[in-house]
Order: C-alpha cells, then sequence, then structure tokens
C-alpha cells in the first residue's frame, strides 16, 4: 500500500502529514508511557517491517502485501500504531526502496490510523454484540486490511482525480485494481493473524488485553 | 545476508561518509523538493542527472549498487502510472512518472550516502521526541536479527517440506515462532544495552561539522535549477 516518491503532488503530501500529525503526537505520548514495553513495541515494530517487506507490484501506485496492522494492533493498541508505522515506513524507505519520504505521512496515514483504527472499532463491536474472540479477528482484520487500501485508493484518487469521473472515478478505478490482489490478501491475512495470535497467547510471553481467556480454550 | 545490509555497508563506507547529515539533507532534501513543486520537463531530467552525478561521482557509489537500489523503485513506478495512461492520459503520466523518478534518485542518494543511525541522531538533535528515535534505534538494531531469523525458518521450512509449498498452518506457525522470538531477541537486546550503560542512544557515529563549501554548492546547485526554471516558464509552465 505504500505510495511511492513523488507521486503525490507536494500540497498533497504535506496535507497528509499534517492530517497525521496529532495521531503521531497522541502515540508519542502514549509511548511516553509505555517505556517498560519498550521492547514488545520495538519487536512488533520489526515484525511489521518484515511482514511488510513481502511485496507485491500493484497497479495503482502502490504496493500489495499483508499490512499486519491488525497484529500490530492487537499486540500494541491503535494509539501507539502512528508512531510504530513512522518507524516502520521511515526504514522502508530508507532501508529497502519501498515508500518515500515525501509520502510518508500519507502513508502512516492509510497504515497508522485509518487501518488500526478501523480494525480496533470493529474487533470492540464485535465483542459487543457477541462474535466470539476468532470471527471478531478475522472480521477485524480483513475489514481494517482493506479499509487501509481503501485510505490509499481515496489519496490516489485526490492526487489524481479522474478526468471524467472526477475523485469517484478515480477512486474506484483505483479500489478496482487493488481489490485484484488486495481481497484474497485480507482474507489470508484475517486466518494468519488468527493463527498467530493464538499461538502467542499459548506461549504464555505476552499478555493481551480482551484474550486472557484464549489460552484455555 | 539481512535485508539492509548491501545498503547499510554503502551507506557506511561512501565517500560521504564523513559529511555531516545536515550537509547531505539539505543537498538531497532540497533537490526532492524541487522535483516535487518544479514542471516535469524537463526539469525532473535535471534533477535526476544531478543526484545520479552526486550519488556515482560525488559520494562514488559503485554504479551496480546505485542501479540496484533505484530499479525496484523505476519498476513500482513505471506499474504505478499504468492506470494514469488509461485515466488522465499519457501526458500526465509521462510527467508523474519523471516526477516519480527523479524523486526516487534523490531519495537513493540520501539513503546510500547517509547510515539510518546517522539521520536518527539528527533527528533528536532536531528535537524528535527522544522516546521515538530511541524506539527507532532498537528497531534498527532488531530489523537486522529478525531477518536472520525469518531467514532460519524459511530454511527450516524448505528443508522440512523439501521444497514443497508450506499449508497455512505451517506457515502461521513460522510466523508466530518468529514474532515470539523476536520478542524474546528485543528484551535481550534491550536488556544487555541498559546493562551496558547505553540507555537512550547506544550508536557511536562521528560527528561531522557542516561543511560551508558544501552548503553553498547545494544551495547553487538548487537556485540555479530554481532559475532556469523561473527563466523559461513561458517555454516549460508550470
Amino acid at each position: 500500500m505504500h505510495i511511492s516518491e513523488g507521486f503525490l503532488p507536494l500540497t498533497h503530501a504535506a496535507a497528509w502529514t499534517l492530517a497525521s500529525a496529532p495521531f503521531l503526537a497522541h502515540g508519542i505520548s502514549k509511548l511516553n508511557g509505555a517505556r517498560d514495553n519498550r521492547y514488545l513495541l520495538a519487536a512488533s515494530a520489526g515484525y511489521l517491517f518484515t511482514l511488510t517487506a513481502l511485496k507485491l507490484p500493484s497497479v495503482a501506485g502502490s504496493s500489495s502485501h499483508p499490512t499486519g496492522v491488525a497484529l500490530g494492533t492487537v499486540l500494541a493498541g491503535p494509539a501507539v500504531m502512528p508512531a510504530l508505522s513512522l518507524i516502520v515506513l521511515l526504514f522502508q524507505a530508507l532501508l529497502t526502496a519501498h515508500g518515500g519520504l515525501t509520502t510518508l505521512g500519507a502513508n502512516v496515514f492509510a497504515l497508522g490510523v485509518a487501518g488500526p483504527w478501523t480494525t480496533w472499532l470493529l474487533w470492540r463491536l464485535a465483542a459487543r454484540f457477541g462474535l466470539g474472540d476468532r470471527p471478531a479477528i478475522a472480521l477485524a482484520t480483513a475489514i481494517g486490511s482493506l479499509a487501509t487500501y481503501a485510505c490509499t485508493s481515496l489519496q490516489l484518487a485526490l492526487a489524481h482525480p479522474d478526468p471524467s469521473g472526477g475523485v469517484a472515478g478515480a477512486f474506484l478505478k483505483f479500489a478496482a485494481v487493488f481489490s485484484v490482489t488486495q481481497f484474497p490478501v485480507a482474507v489470508i491475512e484475517s486466518l494468519f493473524t488468527i493463527a498467530v495470535v493464538r499461538a502467542i497467547v499459548n506461549s504464555g510471553g505476552v499478555r493481551i488485553a480482551g484474550l486472557e481467556a484464549w489460552a484455555q480454550r | 545476508m539481512h535485508v539492509h545490509a548491501p545498503l547499510d555497508h554503502i551507506a557506511f563506507s561512501n565517500a560521504w561518509r564523513t559529511r555531516s547529515p545536515i550537509d547531505k539533507m539539505i543537498f538531497g532534501g532540497g533537490l526532492l523538493l524541487l522535483a516535487s513543486v518544479l514542471p516535469a520537463l524537463p526539469w525532473s531530467a535535471a534533477i535526476f542527472a544531478a543526484a545520479a552525478t552526486a550519488a556515482l561521482a560525488g559520494a562514488r557509489i559503485p554504479v551496480r549498487a546505485w542501479g540496484w537500489f533505484l530499479a525496484p523503485q523505476i519498476g513500482f513506478l513505471s506499474a504505478a502510472v499504468l492506470p494514469l495512461i488509461l485515466g488522465a492520459g499519457w501526458e500526465r503520466a509521462a510527467a508523474v512518472w519523471m516526477r516519480g523518478a527523479a524523486a526516487a534518485a534523490c531519495m537513493t542518494l540520501l539513503a546510500m550516502t547517509t547510515p539510518a543511525p546517522d539521520l536518527l541522531l539528527a533527528a533528536r538533535r532536531a528535537r524528535v521526541p527522544a522516546v521515538l528515535v530511541e524506539l527507532a534505534f532498537l528497531v534498527y538494531r532488531l530489523i537486522a536479527s529478525i531477518w536472520v531469523l525469518f531467514e532460519r525458518l524459511r530454511l527450516g521450512l524448505d528443508l522440512r517440506l523439501r521444497g514443497g509449498k508450506p499449508s497455512l498452518r505451517a506457515a502461521t506457525l513460522s510466523a508466530s515462532n518468529l514474532l515470539t522470538r523476536s520478542i524474546q531477541t528485543a528484551r535481550r537486546v534491550e536488556r544487555g544495552a541498559s546493562l551496558r550503560g547505553l540507555d537512550g542512544f547506544p550508536m557511536l557515529t562521528p560527528r561531522a561539522e557542516t561543511s560551508r563549501m558544501f552548503l553553498v554548492s547545494a544551495v547553487a546547485l538548487q537556485g540555479s535549477l530554481l532559475a532556469a526554471a523561473i527563466l523559461f516558464r513561458s517555454r516549460f509552465p508550470w
């Protein structure tokens, strides 16, 4: 989903950076209160880096890959995800030429704000409505992953509107192109997230709020 | 060999290694800014040429390594503009491609001449919150270890399956194994660093002073490009 360097006009890049800024500031303030869990956050960020490095080119100004958003959100919470995403995206731009520096703000918004908050809200809503842990995580992961790509499609559509269909027409085009690769990836990622979260909970090494009872089932 | 070994090696060994990261950020960042605002034709080509010359002749980065890092970015960019050809027309698609290629060359210059720890220390000096920079340092150290773990797990899976395709169960078991081991490694790295009294910014990097000559040259180059773009505005409209 990372938008390539130079693909957004400077005004758009600046606007998305400004939009990400309050979420990032909130995330950094949360990091200050989580110094004891720094190793867990660092491991989550390193893991996200590895997961999102497995990229597939996509003909929509971007690339497709497992987002790792749901796993990061479950492990670290949605509030710190903008800060973790910033670190992951910065290293991906500098070390693997994935994404870019001018597009960092837009990519943080998609991967660190839109995806994690959608995942978290759906996860909590599903749990409140009595959906089991596994279906709740599967649903939240799949929709959260698609929300990340919908956000990227919107960012691209706003930057490059269709001459006839405008922003809406361009959004549908970008989203349609992404969906070819991203729908199967979202389904696989939801199964993958369930299995990984279950294994982690069972290992007893990490306590995940809301899933304490899962290990015993 | 881990994911960022080749790039790290070059970033730590190029001819601009001892230059101040501020010098390199002003040079590369200024060109990147110009690539984003100036008309694509012909200025993107000029910016690409300037960034390439600085990387290959100035920082003496091997051509092959430079091309190896830049080629995937150009490949992704080429795939990216295909929907624009169909939607917005080839002229707009070509402009986006040229601008993207110039921006990629600028980012390559910055990434290949400045090691990530230097950039993080510069970010700290620019008052980026300490907690974010400390976490970034820890992640930087961990990425190498996690990638080695990832390669070992993948090799183990390949050997067990004798080259066959892993099932979803096998793949997720490996992935969860990777995460739990990553957490253990992170815990050890952090504990080791704090026992050695290295809490905070445990990387030794030479502190280089900014060069007035280098900065004047960088600003002169960027100013000339901007002046030329304004001068030829009627022929190449913004």
